[in-house]
C-alpha cells in the first residue's frame, strides 16, 4: 500500500504546481478580531480548494460560489469558536459541506443531470477551454460523491491523498482506491465521448 | 487522455470559474455566533483516537500474551529438584527443562555452587556438574555415598520421569567416579507449608520432607536436631530408631534403596556402622543370597556378593556338591526335623561341614522319599535357584540358596522352640536376623510359619523372599511375631 501510495503520488501532474497548503490555526483568533489581513490571507489559501469541494458537492457554480461565500461568512462567525485541533482545513470543508448538504436538500434542482445535456449546461460556460468543461462536466456527472470530492481536492488544491484522507475524514485505502477507480471510470468516459 | 491531463483539466476549469474578492466578501455582515451549530461544530475525531487506542490495545494485549507464554515457558518454575547430601541444592527448572535457578539452601551448599550460571542450561549436565562438585569437595566419597533426590512437580507423572531420570544422572555420573551411590528419591506434589519450615531451617523442602517423616515415626527429636545432620547421618539415625524409610520412600525406592545399601555394604563392609541400612546388610549377609536370587531373576549379577557369601561359606564344598547334582534337594531339606536346623544353628559357622554333610545325607534321604511327590514343586522352584544349567554361575548361586535355606531353618528352628539347643554366635546372629532383617528371614518366617515341613512351602518361602523386598510391612510384622516367639 506504501508503494502504491509512492507511485500515485509520483503520479500527481499538479504536485509541482501546488505549494502545500498550510494553514497557522492562530489565524482563527485574529479573523475572530475582524483582522482583514487575516481574513483575506486565509481567503485566498483556502478559496480554490473550498470551491472545488462546493462544487464537487453541488455540481452547480452558482451553488458552489453560494456555498462559499456562506463558508467564510460563518468562519467569520465562529472564528472565535475555534478550538485548535491541528486541522484547520477539515473544520473548513466540515462547514462546507454541512452548509452545501443543506442547500442541496432545500434545492428543487435535480443532481443528476443527464450526460447528453452536458453541452448545454451554461453553468459552466466560463469555462473556456471545451476539453476541460468537458472534464468537469463528466467527472461531476459519473462519479458519486466521495469520488468527486477527492479528484477535485487532488487535482485543484493539490492535496495528497493522505492529507484528503484526513480532512474528510476517510481511511487512506478508500482514497486510494477511489481516486484511482474515479480516474480509470474518467478516462474511459472521455474515451467514448472521443476527448483527447 | 491520461490521468495527468485529466486532472490537470479539471484544475483548468475550476480555475477558470469567476470567484469573489477576499474585499468583498470581507465587507459583508456576518453574525457572530454564541455558540457553534451544527454547521460550524467541530468534530471530535473519536474514532481516530478509538482506534489508536483500540490498535494500542490490541498490540498491547498480544504483547502481553506473547510475554506471558514466554514468561510461562522459560521462566515459570515447573519443576524444583532438591540434591541433599550435607549441602542442600535447589534446582528450579521451566516447562522445558531448562535451568531457572540453581540456589544453595545452606552454607556448604554455597561453597559448591559457587560462582557458577546455571541460567538456561540443561538440567542433566547441570546436575551432573554439581554431582561431580560434591565429590571434589568431598561430600560424597566411598564412605558417604548417601544423597536425597527430591522432584517437587504437581504433575506426578512428570515428578517421576524427572526422578527416575535425575536418578539415573547422579548414579551414573558417581559410578563414573567408582562411588556406588545410595540414591534416596521422592516426589512430592503438594508443597504446602514445607516450604517455609524448610527455608527457616536452611533446608530443602525435600530433606524437610524426610526429617518429618522421622520426626512422626519418633518424636524424640526435634526440626532442630535433625535439619543440622547430613544425609548420611539421618539415615544412620533412622536405622537407629528403626524407622522404615522404604515405606516413606516410592517403591522403586526401595529397590534402588536395597540395591544401594548391598553396594554400600560392598564397598565398606568393613564398618562398622549401624545405620538402618547397614543393619539391612548385615543382616542380607545371611539373606543376601535372597537378594541375590532376585538380582539375578533379574537377570543382574553381583559375583563379589557371591564370592562374599563363597567365603563365609567356607567348607561348605560338600554342599557345593550336593546343589550340584541336586539343588532341590535344599529345598527340602526344610522337612528335615528340627534338630537338624539346631544344629546347623548352632555350629552354623563353625561346623558348617558338618552339619552340611549330615544336612547332605538327610537330604538324600528325604529326597529319594519324596522326589516323586514333589517333582512339581521342585521343577518350579529350580527356576528360582538357577540349578541345573551347571555352570559355575549358577552352582554359586545354588550354594548360596543352600546357605540360604539354613538360614531360614535356623530361623526356623528359633521359632520351633528350639532356641534352647541354640548358643552362642548363631543364636545370637538368628535373633538379629529376625530382628534386623525385615526383608529375607521375616519372609523364610513367614513361610516357615506356614508350611516349612513341605518342600512346596519352600517355594512359597523362596517366592516370598523375592517378592519381599516390595512388601516391608508385612516383613515387620513377621518379625515382630519372631521376637515374640524367640
Amino acid at each position: 500500500m506504501i508503494l502504491f501510495y509512492m507511485v500515485s503520488d509520483q503520479d500527481n501532474p499538479n504536485q509541482y504546481k501546488h505549494r502545500k497548503i498550510t494553514i497557522d490555526e492562530a489565524i482563527f483568533p485574529r479573523i475572530a478580531e475582524n483582522d482583514k489581513a487575516a481574513f483575506e490571507e486565509l481567503y485566498l489559501l483556502t478559496q480554490k480548494s473550498v470551491y472545488s469541494f462546493a462544487l464537487s458537492i453541488l455540481k452547480n457554480h452558482d451553488d458552489a460560489m453560494d456555498v462559499l461565500q456562506e463558508t467564510y461568512l460563518k468562519i467569520r462567525g465562529a472564528a472565535h469558536l475555534y478550538q485548535p485541533m491541528g486541522k484547520p482545513f477539515a473544520w473548513i470543508f466540515t462547514i462546507t459541506r454541512n452548509l452545501a448538504m443543506s442547500k442541496l436538500r432545500m434545492s428543487t434542482k435535480i443532481s443528476d443531470i443527464p450526460s447528453e445535456d452536458f453541452d448545454e449546461d451554461l453553468s459552466f460556460s466560463y469555462v473556456t477551454d471545451h476539453d476541460d468543461k468537458l472534464v468537469l462536466q463528466a467527472a461531476l456527472t459519473i462519479l458519486d460523491l466521495e469520488e468527486r470530492e477527492i479528484i477535485l481536492l487532488h487535482a485543484v488544491s493539490g492535496f495528497k491523498h493522505r492529507e484528503i484522507a484526513n480532512n474528510l475524514g476517510l481511511s487512506l485505502g478508500t482514497v486510494l482506491s477511489k481516486y484511482h477507480r474515479a480516474l480509470d471510470k474518467l478516462r474511459k468516459h472521455l474515451k467514448e465521448q472521443g476527448v483527447q | 487522455m491520461n490521468n495527468r491531463r485529466i486532472e490537470q483539466a479539471i484544475s483548468d476549469a475550476v480555475n477558470d470559474a469567476p470567484g469573489i474578492s477576499a474585499e468583498e466578501l470581507f465587507a459583508m455582515p456576518y453574525i457572530k455566533m454564541a455558540e457553534h451549530d451544527y454547521i460550524t461544530k467541530q468534530e471530535v475525531r473519536k474514532t481516530s483516537r478509538m482506534k489508536q487506542f483500540t490498535l494500542a490495545t490490541a498490540c498491547s494485549l498480544v504483547l502481553m500474551v506473547l510475554f506471558v507464554s514466554w514468561f510461562i515457558q522459560n521462566k515459570v518454575p515447573d519443576s524444583i529438584i532438591t540434591l541433599d547430601v550435607n549441602p542442600s541444592i535447589e534446582i528450579k527448572t521451566n516447562y522445558k527443562d531448562q535451568i531457572i535457578s540453581v540456589r544453595a539452601l545452606n552454607e556448604d551448599a554455597k561453597e559448591i555452587i559457587g560462582d557458577k550460571k546455571f541460567s538456561n542450561d540443561e538440567l542433566d549436565a547441570t546436575v551432573k556438574l554439581l554431582v561431580n562438585s560434591l565429590v571434589e569437595h568431598s561430600y560424597i566419597n566411598s564412605e558417604k555415598n548417601a544423597i536425597l533426590l527430591t522432584v517437587i512437580n504437581k504433575n506426578s507423572q512428570k515428578a517421576d520421569y524427572l526422578r527416575s531420570r535425575m536418578g539415573t544422572v547422579i548414579r551414573d555420573s558417581l559410578t563414573e567416579q567408582n562411588i556406588s551411590p545410595v540414591v534416596m528419591s521422592q516426589v512430592i506434589t503438594k508443597k504446602a507449608d514445607l516450604s517455609k519450615q524448610a527455608k527457616a531451617y536452611q533446608v530443602s523442602v525435600g530433606k524437610m520432607n524426610l526429617i518429618q517423616y522421622i520426626i512422626a515415626n519418633n518424636d524424640k527429636y526435634t526440626l532442630e536436631m535433625l535439619a543440622k545432620l547430613s544425609m548420611e547421618e539421618l539415615l544412620k539415625l533412622a536405622g537407629e530408631n528403626h524407622i522404615d524409610l522404604s515405606s516413606y520412600l516410592t517403591p522403586e525406592d526401595s529397590i534402588e534403596k536395597t540395591t544401594g545399601t548391598g553396594e554400600l555394604k560392598d564397598n565398606s563392609g568393613e564398618k562398622d556402622k549401624e545405620s538402618s541400612y547397614q543393619e539391612d546388610n548385615s543382616s542380607k549377609v545371611d539373606n543376601s543370597s535372597k537378594v541375590e536370587k532376585a538380582t539375578q531373576d533379574k537377570g543382574e549379577t553381583d559375583n563379589q556378593n557371591n564370592e562374599d557369601q563363597s567365603n563365609k561359606l567356607q567348607g561348605n564344598e560338600d554342599n557345593k556338591e550336593n546343589q550340584d547334582t541336586n539343588n532341590q534337594e535344599d529345598n527340602q531339606d526344610k522337612e528335615d526335623s528340627s534338630k537338624e536346623s539346631q544344629n546347623k544353628q548352632s555350629s552354623r559357622w563353625k561346623e558348617s561341614k558338618k552339619n552340611s554333610s549330615s544336612k547332605q545325607a538327610d537330604a538324600e534321604n528325604q529326597n529319594e522319599d519324596s522326589k516323586a511327590a514333589d517333582a512339581e514343586n521342585q521343577n518350579e522352584d529350580s527356576k528360582a535357584a538357577d540349578a541345573g544349567e551347571g555352570d559355575s554361575k549358577d552352582s554359586q548361586g545354588s550354594q548360596i540358596a543352600k546357605e540360604d535355606n539354613s538360614s531360614d531353618e535356623s530361623d526356623n528352628s528359633d521359632k520351633t522352640g528350639s532356641s534352647e539347643e541354640n548358643s552362642g554366635q548363631g543364636n545370637n546372629y538368628t535373633q538379629e536376623d529376625n530382628s534386623q532383617d525385615s526383608d529375607g528371614s521375616s519372609a523364610g518366617g513367614e513361610g516357615s510359619d506356614n508350611e516349612y515341613k513341605d518342600s512346596s512351602s519352600d517355594n512359597v518361602s523362596g517366592d516370598s523372599n523375592d517378592s519381599n523386598y516390595t512388601d516391608n510391612g508385612s516383613g515387620e510384622n513377621d518379625q515382630e511375631n519372631n521376637k515374640e516367639e524367640n
